[in-house]
C-alpha cells in the first residue's frame, strides 16, 4: 500500500512539475501571436496594392504582388543609406558599451568620493525631457563645429552619435552596476590575489562574464539607433547622409498615402536588426557565472 | 587634555597631535589612489559634462522666459532680445498651473490621465512580462525562435502598430469581433473603442503595455541569467510550486531589474507617450486620452511656439518623476 | 575555466577589434566623399514640409532651369514638428536654404526677427494680379488688424514689423467647407441626388432618410482632428447664420457665443449627434478614414478639404457618382448661400542666409506664374495660390471642379476675426462633447465665452 502510494505522490509531482511547463508554452503562445500579427500585418501590407492595404484587413493579400518590395528596394538605394546607418549604428552601439561599462564597473565596484552623488546625476539625466533640449543640443553641435555649412560627413555623424550615447547612458549605467554588483565578491579577490589591478579585472574577468547584459544593451541600442527619426533629420542636412529612417520618407511622395510602399520601406529596413538580434541571441546563455566559479 | 603614557625610551605624542600628523601623512597621491575608481566614471562624466549638463541647465533657464524659438536666446553668453524674447519669470509656470483656465484645465486634466497611464501601464508591463521572462527562460525549446517573436513590436514600425491597433479598436473591428465570438458581446463598444470615451484611455493603456512587454522581457531574461540553478534544484527539493518560486526566489532577486523597469515605465509614460497618444487619439475624444506630454509638444514645435511655457512643463513633470523615481529606490533599497 | 575563459575573451576581443577596423576601413572609404561638388553655376536650395510637393516642385525646378541655367533642389522635411524645430536649429546657425516654406499668417516671427527678407518692393502690381483674392493681401501683407492686436498684446513677440509690408508670397492655397455626398446612396433612400440640399435642416432630413433606410450614415468627417468640427462645419455654418460683422465681433470678443445666431449653429449641430448621424467610429476617425470610409459607402455625406476629391477619386470613386455643393445656410441666416474662398495655405519667402537672393526671387516669381502653378496643380492634385485656367489638359481632372466652386466674393475674404488659441481648444473639445453626449450648446457657448473673454483680456482688451 505504501509503495502504491508512493508512487501515486510521485505521479503527482511528476505532473506539477509538467503543468506550468505546459501553462507556459500556451501563455508564450498567445502572446507571441499578439506581439506578430502587427509585423505579419506589415508583411502582408507590402505584398498588397495600395488600395486593397486599406479596404481589407485580412493578413492574406487577395494578389500576391512581389513588385511594390523590389521596386522600393530600387527606389532606396539600399546600400548607399545601409552604410550609412550601419555606421551611425555600430558607432553608437560600441560608444554605449564600452563607456558604460566602464562606468557601471566604476560605480559597482570601486568606491570614490562622491560616488552615489553622480549616480544621482546620471538617474536625473535619464528623467530629462527630450524635446526641450532639442535646440540648445544643435547650438552646442554648431559651436563646436560638427554641423553647419562646411562640416564634413563624420563631423556630422560625430555631432550625431555622440548625444545619442550620453541619451544611452543612463539606462546602460543601470544595467552594468547592477550586473556588476551582483557578482560574488569571491571572483573580485580572487582577481588581487592573483594579482589584477582593478583595471585588469574590469577587463579580463568583469567584462567577459558580463555578455547577457552587453548582448541586452547592444540590442536595445541598435533597435534605438536604427530607427530613430526624429534627431538625425535635424542634424543631418545633406540627402546624401540620410539614414535608413530619413531616405524611407522619400519614398512616398504621393498626397494619397501609399501604405504599402511605407510598410515595405520599413520591412526592408527591420531586416538587419532581426539579423543582429538573431546573432546577439547566443549570449543570452546561461551559466556563464556559475562556470567562472566552479574553475 | 589626553593622558600619555610614558614608557622608557618612548617619546609618546598626544592622539590629537597623532590624528593632525596621520592627515598631513595623506598625501594627494594617496588621495588620488583611494579614488582611483573615479577613472572609470570619467569618459562618461565628460560627455555628460557636454551633452547633458548644458542642455539642462539652458533648458531650465529657458523655462523662465518667453521666446518664440528665433533669435535672440542664449545662455552662453546670456542674452535675450526683445521681442522675440522676454524674461518672464514664474509666469510660465502659473500660467498653466493655475492663471490661464484654459491652460490649466487641460494641463491638469491631463496630468491626471498621465497618473491613470502611469501606474496602469507599470503594473500591467511588469505583471505580465515577469511571468513571460520565466516561461521563456524554461523554454527550452524553440526558445530563440520564441524569443524573436517576443522582441517584434519593438522593430514593429511605429505607423504600423497605430494602424492595426487602431482597426483592432473599430467598432467593426477585431476586438469586438472577439469578443462576440467568445459570448461577450454586451462588452463591445459601439463607438470604437478609441472613440467611446470612458474606454479609450484603458485601449491605449493596453497598447502601451503591449509595446512596453518586450523590452522588459529582455531585462528580465538578462537579469533571470544570474539567479543560479541551484537556488531552483534547492527549492524544488523543498518541494515548491512554480507560483512560490516565483515569489520567493525570482521576484525578490529580481528587485533590481524591476527598481529600472518602473523608473523607465513611469518615464516613458510620463515624458514619452505623447507620440503614442498623438497618433491613436490626438487627445480623444474630447480630452480624454489628453496628456501633459502632447501640450508640451504642442506649445514647443505647434504654432503656437512658446517654448518657455513647453520648457516650464516639461521640467515640472521632471521634478515630479525624478522624486517619483527617488521614492521607488528608497522602497526597493529598503526592503533588502 | 581558464581555457574556456580565453576562448570566450579571445571572441569578445576578435569582435571588438574587427568591428574597428572595419570602422576605420568605412571612415577611409566614406573620407573622400565630405567634398562638396563645386560648380560654377548658381544653385539654389528651397525647403518645404509637405512630401506630397516635392514633385510638383521639382516640375517646376526643372523648367526654371531650362530657362536660366539655376538649380533649384527641393527638400521635404517631414513632419511638421520636425521642420518647424529645423527652422529653429538652421536659423541659428546660419543654414536657412535660400527660399523657405512656412504656413501663410504664421511668419510673422519669423519676419520680425529677419529670417525672412522683405520683399515689399518687389511684389508689384503686376505680380500681385496673379494671386487668387484673399491670399495675398489677407495673408502675405502686414495687416493692420495684425498690426494693432500685437501693439495691444504685451507679450506679442513681432512687434517690429510693419502695416502693409510682405515678407513672402503664397503659393498653395486650400479650400474646405465642401460637402461630398454619394449620389448611389442617395438614390438608395428615395432622395433627389443630383440637387443639393438649400438648408442645413434640408440637409439633416436628408441623412435621417439615409440611416432610415439604408445601412449607411448620415455624416463623416476626420473628427479625430479638432480641425473639421470647427473649421469645416461651424465655422461656415456660424458666418453664413451671423453675417460678418457679428461674426468677426463674437470671435474677437465683442459679442458673445450665445448670440441666437451662433446658439442655433450649436443646436444644429448636436442635433446630428443625437440623432446618431454620425458613422459609428467618428471620434476615432481621422481626415483620412473617413474620406475613406465615405467611397466604400459608409456614409452618405462626407464634409471635405481640398484634396478629398482627389482621394475619392484615387479609392476608385466615379466623379458622376458624387455630389458636392459648399456647406448649406441653416434657415433664416443672413447669408443663403456659402461663397468659399481659396485661403494661402503655404507661403514661401526668400531668407537672409541665402547667398543668392536676387536669383531666389526670380525663383519665387517663376513659380507664382500661372502657367507653372498650373503645372504644380497638375502634378500634386492641390489648389497654388494662383489664379490658372480651368482646362483639364493643363490642370488636370480634379482642379477644375475645385476652382468653380471658390468665389472671389466671399465674406471670409473681408472678415477680421481673429480666434485665438485658447477658446478655440475649448470650442473644438466641445464640439466632440455633443457627440459624446458630454455637453450642451448653452453651456458650450458659456464656456467659449469665458475662455475667449480670457484670452483677449491677457492681450490688452478686445
Amino acid at each position: 500500500m505504501k509503495i502504491s502510494v508512493a508512487s501515486d505522490t510521485l505521479r503527482l509531482k511528476n505532473l506539477q512539475r509538467a503543468i506550468p511547463g505546459t501553462v507556459s508554452y500556451a501563455a508564450l503562445i498567445v502572446y507571441g501571436l499578439l506581439s506578430v500579427y502587427p509585423f505579419l500585418w506589415m508583411i502582408s501590407s507590402s505584398l498588397k496594392s495600395s488600395s486593397e492595404v486599406l479596404s481589407s484587413q485580412s493578413l492574406i493579400p487577395a494578389q500576391f504582388r512581389f513588385d511594390v518590395i523590389v521596386s522600393v528596394w530600387n527606389e532606396l538605394g539600399f546600400w548607399k543609406y545601409f552604410t550609412n546607418s550601419m555606421i551611425v549604428t555600430a558607432a553608437v552601439v560600441l560608444g554605449v558599451v564600452v563607456v558604460y561599462s566602464l562606468a557601471g564597473y566604476g560605480f559597482a565596484r570601486t568606491s570614490f568620493w562622491g560616488r552615489d552623488f553622480f549616480f544621482l546625476c546620471f538617474l536625473g539625466l535619464l528623467l530629462v525631457p527630450g524635446v526641450t533640449v532639442l535646440i540648445p543640443l544643435v547650438q552646442l553641435l554648431r559651436a563646436l563645429g560638427l554641423t553647419g555649412h562646411g562640416a564634413s560627413q563624420m563631423s556630422t555623424y560625430t555631432g550625431l552619435v555622440l548625444p545619442m550615447i550620453n541619451g544611452a547612458g543612463p539606462l546602460a549605467i543601470f544595467l552594468f552596476r547592477n550586473y556588476f554588483a551582483r557578482m560574488p565578491q569571491e571572483l573580485h579577490d580572487a582577481a588581487r590575489v592573483d594579482g589584477c589591478t582593478e583595471w585588469g579585472i574590469y577587463w579580463r574577468i568583469f567584462l567577459p562574464l558580463a555578455l547577457p547584459v552587453i548582448a541586452t544593451i547592444a540590442i536595445m541600442n541598435f533597435i534605438a539607433s536604427w530607427n530613430t527619426y526624429v534627431w538625425p533629420s535635424i542634424v543631418i542636412n545633406n540627402d546624401d547622409w540620410f539614414t535608413l529612417p530619413l531616405k524611407l520618407k522619400d519614398l512616398d511622395l504621393q498626397t494619397v498615402i501609399q501604405w504599402n510602399v511605407r510598410m515595405a520601406g520599413s520591412l526592408i529596413t527591420t531586416i538587419p536588426i532581426i539579423i543582429a538580434f538573431l546573432l546577439l541571441q547566443r549570449y543570452y546563455v546561461r551559466g556563464v557565472t556559475s562556470g567562472a566559479l566552479k574553475g | 587634555m589626553a593622558q600619555t603614557s610614558l614608557r622608557a625610551g618612548q617619546v609618546t605624542t598626544p592622539p590629537q597631535i597623532q590624528l593632525v600628523r596621520k592627515k598631513y601623512r595623506r598625501t594627494l597621491r594617496d588621495v588620488l589612489k583611494a579614488n582611483s575608481g573615479f577613472l572609470f566614471i570619467v569618459p562618461a562624466i565628460i560627455i555628460f559634462l557636454i551633452f547633458g549638463l548644458y542642455t539642462v541647465i539652458y533648458s531650465v533657464v529657458l523655462s523662465f522666459f518667453r521666446w518664440n524659438g528665433f533669435g535672440g536666446f542664449s545662455i552662453l553668453p546670456p542674452s535675450c532680445q526683445y521681442p522675440a524674447c522676454q524674461f518672464a519669470g514664474l509666469e510660465n509656470y502659473q500660467e498653466f498651473l493655475y492663471k490661464n483656465p484654459t491652460a490649466s484645465a487641460f494641463f491638469w486634466q491631463g496630468l491626471g490621465n498621465n497618473l491613470i497611464m502611469m501606474v496602469a501601464v507599470t503594473v500591467g508591463t511588469v505583471v505580465i512580462a515577469l511571468p513571460l521572462a520565466v516561461a521563456l527562460n524554461r523554454a527550452v525549446r524553440g526558445q530563440a525562435f520564441l524569443r524573436l517573436v517576443m522582441m517584434l513590436p519593438m522593430v514593429t514600425a511605429g505607423i504600423a502598430i497605430y494602424y492595426v491597433w487602431t482597426f483592432i479598436y473599430n467598432s467593426d473591428g477585431l476586438l469586438n469581433a472577439a469578443l462576440k465570438l467568445a459570448g461577450l458581446g454586451v462588452l463591445q463598444a459601439q463607438a470604437g473603442w478609441l472613440g467611446d470615451p470612458s474606454r479609450a484611455l484603458g485601449a491605449l493603456i493596453l497598447v502601451m503595455i503591449w509595446g512596453g512587454v518586450p523590452m522588459t522581457v529582455l531585462l528580465y531574461l538578462a537579469g533571470l541569467q544570474t539567479i543560479s540553478k541551484d537556488l531552483y534544484e534547492a527549492a524544488a527539493l523543498d518541494g515548491a510550486s512554480a507560483l512560490q518560486k516565483l515569489r520567493l526566489i525570482i521576484w525578490p532577486l529580481l528587485r533590481p531589474v524591476t527598481v529600472i523597469v518602473v523608473i523607465l515605465t513611469i518615464n516613458s509614460t510620463l515624458q514619452q507617450s505623447y507620440e503614442m497618444v498623438y497618433l491613436m487619439t490626438n487627445g480623444g475624444p474630447a480630452g480624454h486620452t489628453s496628456v501633459v506630454g502632447l501640450q508640451i509638444f504642442n506649445y514647443g514645435f505647434g504654432d503656437q511656439r512658446q517654448l518657455g511655457i513647453a520648457s516650464a512643463m516639461a521640467w515640472l513633470l521632471f521634478i515630479g518623476v525624478f522624486g517619483l523615481a527617488l521614492l521607488n529606490l528608497r522602497v526597493f533599497r529598503s526592503k533588502d | 575555466m581558464s581555457i574556456q575563459m580565453r576562448t570566450r575573451k579571445l571572441t569578445w576581443t576578435h569582435i571588438f577589434s574587427s568591428s574597428i577596423v572595419l570602422l576605420c576601413f568605412i571612415l577611409a572609404a566614406c573620407g573622400g566623399d565630405s567634398q562638396a561638388p563645386s560648380s560654377s553655376s548658381v544653385s539654389l536650395t528651397m525647403w518645404t514640409w509637405k512630401i506630397a510637393h516635392v514633385p510638383g516642385l521639382k516640375a517646376i525646378a526643372q523648367n526654371f532651369e531650362a530657362k536660366t541655367g539655376i538649380k533649384v533642389n527641393v527638400t521635404a522635411y517631414n513632419p511638421d514638428d520636425v521642420y518647424r524645430t529645423k527652422i529653429t536649429t538652421a536659423a541659428q546657425s546660419g543654414d536657412l536654404p535660400d527660399i523657405l516654406s512656412y504656413w501663410s499668417s504664421g511668419q510673422w516671427d519669423l519676419a520680425s526677427n529677419g529670417l525672412l527678407t522683405d520683399i515689399t518692393d518687389k511684389v508689384d502690381s503686376n505680380w500681385q494680379s496673379n494671386f487668387l483674392a484673399g491670399t495675398y493681401t489677407s495673408t502675405s501683407v502686414v495687416t493692420q488688424t495684425v498690426f494693432d492686436s500685437c501693439q495691444k498684446d504685451p507679450k506679442c513677440t513681432y512687434k517690429n514689423i510693419k502695416v502693409g509690408h510682405a515678407y513672402s508670397v503664397p503659393y498653395m492655397a486650400g479650400q474646405a467647407m465642401y460637402v461630398y455626398g454619394n449620389k448611389t446612396l442617395l438614390q438608395q433612400a428615395g432622395l433627389d441626388a443630383n440637387n443639393p440640399p438649400k438648408t442645413a435642416e434640408d440637409w439633416l432630413a436628408m441623412m435621417q432618410a439615409v440611416k432610415a433606410k439604408t445601412s449607411a450614415s448620415g455624416l463623416v468627417t476626420g473628427a479625430k482632428n479638432p480641425g473639421p468640427l470647427d473649421r469645416w462645419l461651424f465655422r461656415p455654418l456660424l458666418m453664413t447664420s451671423c453675417g460678418v460683422e457679428t461674426y468677426d465681433n463674437i470671435f474677437n470678443g465683442k459679442d458673445s457665443f450665445t448670440n441666437p445666431c451662433s446658439l442655433r449653429v450649436l443646436n444644429w449641430m448636436q442635433q446630428v449627434a443625437t440623432d446618431k448621424l454620425w458613422v459609428p467610429d467618428i471620434l476615432q476617425t481621422d481626415i483620412d478614414p473617413a474620406d475613406l470610409a465615405f467611397s466604400q459607402g459608409k456614409a452618405a455625406f462626407d464634409v471635405g478639404g481640398t484634396y478629398t476629391l482627389s482621394f475619392l477619386l484615387a479609392q476608385g470613386m466615379k466623379s458622376s457618382d458624387i455630389i458636392s455643393f459648399p456647406v448649406p445656410p441653416l434657415q433664416g441666416s443672413v447669408y443663403n448661400q456659402l461663397l468659399v474662398n481659396a485661403v494661402a495655405l503655404i507661403d514661401a519667402g526668400v531668407s537672409k542666409d541665402s547667398q543668392h537672393p536676387a536669383e531666389a526671387l526670380q525663383f519665387l516669381k517663376f513659380m507664382t506664374q500661372p502657367d507653372q502653378a498650373a503645372l504644380f496643380a497638375k502634378t500634386v492634385g492641390d489648389l497654388p495660390a494662383v489664379k490658372i485656367s480651368t482646362d483639364p489638359a493643363q490642370v488636370g481632372p480634379v482642379i477644375p471642379g475645385i476652382l468653380k466652386g471658390i468665389s472671389d466674393n466671399s465674406p471670409f475674404i473681408q472678415s477680421k476675426a481673429q480666434p485665438q488659441n485658447d477658446p478655440q481648444d475649448v470650442l473644438e473639445v466641445g464640439l466632440q462633447q455633443f457627440i459624446t453626449g458630454e455637453t450642451t450648446p448653452a453651456a458650450l457657448a458659456q464656456k467659449v465665452d469665458a475662455s475667449n473673454k480670457a484670452a483677449w483680456a491677457a492681450k490688452g482688451g478686445a
